[in-house]
């Protein structure tokens, strides 16, 4: 792909309206949220048999409980992602670009590079902005290491993947919904539909009797994704490994992107 | 009346309000009845249990809120994409007069869905219930004969009208269908899994009080039992999302007088 065409992808990026605000959108819901969260913890949770306010008892997961915002920020990155595609769509401007760019294959690189990496650079400064404004939040909230909640910091292992995982996250969200923008072509449907696939599999996770529950945190995009902020095991903890749920998101948005290049060669547009 | 007529007309015009008005009924009920299909009781031989099976067999609203909110978005938002709004400002100069005839529209459109929504959940999903364990004597089987059973499932189809007024009034504001929509969904889909009985993100006393002022307030209305995490009365947390309706709607209002379109 040649640089040309992402150039072109990045200024008609720039010059919509709706891609700052978006993006800005997606940082502020996500240190708003994460500032709620932040706050309103406390460390009366427990392990099993352990004496609560124990030393060492505490199972909170400090670090998933600062980076819970990203489930509220992605809401902007779904409407970013899918603006990108549909604002074509609705201005018309779809046929002027792949009359300049007729392999229509290649647009859709560019538009992937772009949007994936203005996704993953908004994701990862959404992490570090929350980790770094939870963090201290918590620490005034009780957890302190005499209470078995260690100073975290981003030089550890498990810290720095939840950080750099959340930002990933999030551009594996943007790929999602730039994918089913292509192959829906209308904002509103787009934004619908993935902020559905997001949310709903992932209450029903929580809602649904123990039996059904645990294919729906395993297999729906958010939960299965969101397992990647996870550094403590806890019993309530969604049954599919850090990696491997951060891979059926991956695996959700490959789907849509190649669903998304299969109609975007067949249809006319 | 003539202005009724034009905005009727608009609104079964629109690509996608047919399927909007298809997919609130289908996903509703379809939601529920899964619900209800995989659902267990907690009851015991002696006949303890605090569900609330009416609630239990509308749950399906969680999905079908999602079209409801882009009906909504899309109605408030479509004739500013295509520009037709100012041919609409322009027959109709008095433009207050538009949104209360787009609101009447979809209104009408709603309570009708919606109604048929919530009266075919919960009669698709009590047998499924009752095979499921939600029997006598714990859960004698709910009457819609009966006021707070009737009063649960009519104010399911109140419950989604007013939602798809209030995203017709954000949608007015924004003028923009995916801005709507994802505000909408800021201000429902994500409270109700923050702020979820037993949510690990909140304790219960903030919970609380997201589920009594955000617009999930009004599922309220679904109660008929006082239980542990019960938030809101039904009545005041109707009334809640009917204040976020009314104040959204009059701020597009007043918008739509001063802003040029």
């Amino acid at each position: 792909m040649s640089g040309r065409v992402m150039r072109a992808e990045l200024t008609k990026l720039r010059s919509l309206p709706s891609t700052g605000w978006s993006l800005l959108a997606t940082v502020g819901l996500t240190l708003l949220l994460s500032y709620v969260v932040a706050v309103s913890v406390d460390t009366s949770g427990s392990a099993p048999g352990c004496a609560p306010g124990a030393p060492g008892c505490g199972d909170e997961d400090v670090i998933l409980n600062g980076l819970s915002g990203i489930a509220f920020g992605q809401i902007g990155i779904a409407a970013f992602a899918a603006l990108a595609i549909t604002s074509e769509y609705a201005t018309g401007t779809i046929r002027t670009t792949l009359t300049a760019m007729p392999r229509r294959g290649r647009v859709l690189a560019g538009k992937i590079t772009v949007v994936g990496g203005l996704c993953l650079l908004a994701g990862l400064g959404a992490a570090l902005a929350a980790f770094f404004l939870s963090q201290p939040l918590m620490h005034g909230n009780g957890f302190v290491p005499e209470q078995g909640y260690p100073i975290a910091s981003l030089t550890d292992e498990p810290v720095a993947r939840a950080v750099i995982g959340s930002g990933l996250y999030l551009a594996l969200v943007g790929l999602l919904s730039l994918g089913i923008g292509v192959i829906v072509r209308h904002t509103a449907a787009a934004v619908t539909t993935v902020l559905g696939l997001l949310f709903v599999p992932f209450i029903m996770g929580l809602v649904l009797p123990e039996s059904a529950r645990e294919l729906f945190q395993r297999y729906s995009p958010m939960s299965a994704g969101l397992a990647i902020q996870r550094t403590v095991e806890r019993v309530d903890s969604v049954p599919i490994g850090v990696w491997a749920g951060l891979g059926v998101l991956a695996i959700w948005a490959a789907a849509a992107l190649i669903g998304a290049f299969v109609v975007l060669q067949r249809r006319d547009a | 009346m003539s202005l009724l007529r034009a905005e009727w007309t608009k609104f079964w015009s629109v690509r996608g309000t047919r399927w909007g008005i298809i997919l609130v009924v289908v996903l509703t009920v379809g939601l529920t009845a899964f619900f209800a299909a995989v659902g267990g009781t907690d009851a015991t031989e002696a006949g303890q249990g605090d569900d609330d099976v009416v609630v239990n067999s509308l749950r399906g609203v969680y999905l079908g809120q999602l079209a409801v909110i882009t009906l909504g978005a899309v109605v408030g938002t479509s004739e500013y994409a295509t520009g037709l709004i100012r041919t609409t400002f322009a027959a109709v100069p008095r433009r207050r007069r538009v949104l209360a005839a787009k609101a009447a529209v979809l209104g009408m459109a709603m309570a009708a869905s919606g109604l048929l929504a919530s009266f075919a959940s919960f009669l698709v999903s009590q047998p499924l219930l009752q095979s499921n364990g939600y029997v006598a004597p714990a859960y004698p089987p709910p009457s819609l004969a009966t006021e707070p059973v009737l009063r649960a499932v009519i104010g399911t189809g109140a419950f989604l009208t007013l939602l798809a007024l209030l995203s017709l009034g954000v949608g007015m504001i924004l003028r923009r269908a995916g801005a709507a929509i994802s505000i909408m969904v800021a201000l429902t889909l994500v409270p109700l899994i923050a702020a979820e009985p037993g949510s690990p993100l909140m304790p219960e006393t903030v919970a609380v009080w997201v589920r009594r002022t955000t617009p999930i307030a009004g599922m309220a209305i679904q109660q008929t039992r006082e239980r542990l995490d019960t938030a809101i009365g039904p009545w005041a947390g109707l009334a809640v999302l009917c204040g976020w309706t009314v104040a959204a709607l009059l701020a597009a209002g007043w918008l739509l007088k001063r802003r040029d379109a």
